[in-house]
């Protein structure tokens, strides 16, 4: 059992419509969703914009109601408590958002900032919180003395980014969510923030949630990967399985067309393929497998079935109507799937 | 051949609160007909006011010291606004980086679209347009070329009925239909899902390819970087610190920022570098010689002292370091400390 449980979540926002806020229709953000984070772990949520993983990553920290669904952390359902039982949990997880510079309130110096997740849990007395600052600010290496009484606007984007993972430790969490935590930052402040997190990670035993598009850095630093899909979990594995052999269409799309930086990698990557077209909006998903009209081993049946998340191999799930035998209406011969994707290739 | 453009010693400074920030300091640059060249740095080294400088479009607190920009044998930082009138957004355009602020949202992509077409050849904007037969005509030509599915209806829309990957290629439409020689495209596709990035990469590669275009790409990201381009200027700190033939830089680098630049990539091999020590140097009071030196792991006696200038150390690969000397003065040996009186990160 894993620190952190999602089974079945649904996230579905209402779409109203004229003075009375009829309800006419609902936009699909999350759709379904089981995951399962074992302590100590990294998980990573990859996906094109809008495809759903920050509305899922603040489902599991109840930042957002569930539509319906349980989420359990640390073995306590914590879809249905109520705001006092859940304030001990809230102090367990936390959030280190995209942009350091929005996230951050630009009239508080440092100091408060760090301390502000302290006063609103009442740890600790004023000398003892004064302390803990220093001792948070030099978890995430930044000198102290330096940095405490200044302003957000006077630090530098890694900089600044080290403040929000300080804020972010502050109530000793066991879990923290990390939406794109360097997508705002230049790749050689972006390779210091990582070694800091994966230290900080093994230091205090931290689980991690990442959010990304970027599925190099994704490959450096998760354990496990699920890629989203229009609300939907599309395929989940061990991140050397995910990209060694992805079985999902649309993940050896995306995987083949990651721009890479050397010809070891290049090796590594499938045969282009091209997605036509644009994920479509969450508020109108497409009928059957949501991937369908941009799906390029698209077979009868695709339009209609929607396939079910199905073992592949160890660990490893993929939702294509290609692998979800009972999807397919049998009665046919089992079909040598093998051979099919050996074809397309 | 003489090349399309070339940008000789351009300085440019900016007046800015704290003091004069010398932003451009000394920056080459050479595009031939056809070519493709990629400009690679990281925030702030001052690649957008380089692409700026060329289209005449720095903001008013810039400066030029120094320098020209030559392009089709005419000194673009000397022309009289009249003139660069007739090469702006026609023979030298411009794709411009987020596909959701560049278009006006209060002017349907056809009335944006017709504005560009009716501006060529005319000296003023015209009054009263019509959309005339061979203008529209014109429209949906390129608004095909860009593969955009619906011209007819997307030529009645707003920006904001538009998706982000449409949005990008209506920006294209717009840079690509004064059927310009030179396209300067600033972080073109970063702001979109990768899958679509892709799409638009390898479409404008073709466009590119195709209409015989040379193009100038300003990207921090060095894989599309690779991707796409011929050849490479890697910037720091308001000067060129490498240039090379792409499929050679990424193989090997000269300078030891674009060694950390390429060492902190994330690797699908699984490997990911520590990141380069320090930040980016301060504008107003930069280092005194070489711009990099504070942050450098070779960093030697005479990196304080002189300024290395950009020189041919291998053919075809050009490097501004002390660690190597032009071709034929034989190579110089990476010697000095390594950096032990390293700073902390970013702690400057």
């Amino acid at each position: 059992m894993g620190l952190v449980e999602a089974e079945g979540v649904v996230k579905y926002f209402p779409i109203t419509q004229g003075f009375l806020r009829r309800r006419v229709g609902e936009v699909k953000a999350v759709d379904g969703v089981n995951l399962s984070i074992k302590e100590g772990a990294t998980l990573a949520l990859v996906g094109e914009s809008g495809s759903g993983k920050t509305t899922l990553a603040r489902v599991i920290l109840r930042l957002l109601p569930a539509t319906s669904g349980r989420v359990t952390f640390d073995g306590c359902e914590i879809t249905t408590l109520d705001d006092g039982a859940l304030r001990p949990v809230r102090q367990k997880m936390q959030i280190v958002f995209q942009n350091p510079a929005s996230s951050l309130n630009p009239r508080r110096r440092i100091n408060e900032i760090i301390e502000e997740p302290l006063l609103i849990h009442r740890v600790g007395t004023p000398g003892e919180r004064r302390r803990q600052v220093g001792e948070l600010l030099e978890r995430v290496e930044l000198p102290s003395h330096d940095f405490m009484f200044r302003y957000p606007h006077a630090l530098s984007g890694g900089q600044r980014q080290r403040v929000a993972i300080a804020r972010a430790l502050a109530l000793s969490p066991k879990f923290i969510v990390l939406d794109e935590p360097t997508s705002a930052l230049d790749v050689s402040v972006q390779a210091k923030i990582i070694t800091l997190l994966r230290r900080l990670q093994r230091d205090m035993g931290l689980t991690y949630l990442v959010i990304s598009h970027d599925l190099s850095l994704v490959r450096n630093v998760a354990d496990v990967i699920a890629v989203m899909y229009l609300g939907k979990v599309v395929e989940t594995a061990p991140v050397a399985t995910l990209f060694g052999a992805p079985r999902h269409p649309y993940t050896r799309a995306l995987l083949s067309t990651i721009p890479t930086v050397s010809d070891e990698e290049s090796a590594l990557i499938p045969e282009k393929i091209t997605l036509g077209g644009e994920i479509p909006s969450p508020a109108s998903v497409p009928p059957g497998c949501s991937f369908h009209p941009r799906c390029y081993a698209r077979i009868e049946g695709c339009d209609r079935v929607t396939p079910e998340l199905v073992p592949v191999g160890s660990d490893h799930h993929a939702r294509c109507i290609l692998y979800d035998r009972a999807a397919i209406n049998t009665g046919e011969e089992e079909r040598p799937w093998s051979s099919h994707w050996a074809l397309r290739r | 051949m003489e090349p399309l453009l070339t940008i000789q010693d351009l300085g440019i400074h900016m007046r800015t609160y704290e003091g004069r920030a010398r932003v451009l300091n000394g920056v080459r640059l050479t595009i031939h007909e056809g070519e493709t060249v990629a400009l690679v740095g990281e925030t702030g080294c001052g690649k957008s006011i380089t692409a700026k400088a060329i289209l005449g479009l720095l903001p008013p607190n810039a400066e030029i010291v120094s320098g020209s920009i030559v392009f089709k044998g005419r000194d673009l930082l000397r022309l009289p606004e009249e003139d660069l009138h007739g090469i702006r957004g026609r023979q030298i355009a411009m794709i411009f980086q987020d596909p959701s602020t560049a278009l006006n949202p209060v002017f349907t992509v056809g009335e944006q679209l017709t504005d560009v077409v009716l501006w060529q050849g005319a000296r003023r904007a015209t009054i009263g347009r019509r959309v005339t037969g061979a203008v529209r005509r014109r429209c949906m030509e390129i608004l095909r070329l860009v593969r955009i599915p619906d011209p007819e209806g997307t030529f009645g829309r707003y920006p904001v009925e538009l998706s982000g990957g449409m949005r990008q290629r209506v920006l294209i439409a717009l840079a690509l239909v004064g059927r310009p020689e030179l396209l300067i495209a600033d972080e073109l596709g970063t702001a979109l899902d990768v899958s679509v990035q892709d799409q638009i990469l390898l479409e404008v590669r073709e466009l590119v390819r195709t209409g015989g275009l040379s193009v100038l790409y300003i990207t921090h990201n060095l894989g599309v970087a690779r991707l796409v381009s011929d050849r490479i200027y890697v910037m720091y700190g308001g000067e060129i610190a490498e240039v090379a033939p792409a499929a050679e830089v990424f193989r090997r680098q000269l300078h030891p920022y674009s060694q950390g630049l390429l060492a902190a990539v994330p690797r699908l091999t699984g490997t990911m570098g520590e990141g380069i020590e320090g930040r980016i140097p301060d504008y107003v009071n930069p280092p005194p010689a070489c711009r990099f030196e504070p942050r450098c792991p070779f960093r030697m006696e005479i990196c304080r002292l002189r300024r290395p200038l950009l020189v041919e150390a291998e053919p075809d690969r050009w490097v501004a370091c002390h660690l190597h000397a032009a071709r034929g003065d034989g190579p110089r040996v990476a010697s000095g400390s390594r950096g032990e009186s390293g700073s902390r990160e970013e702690s400057g």
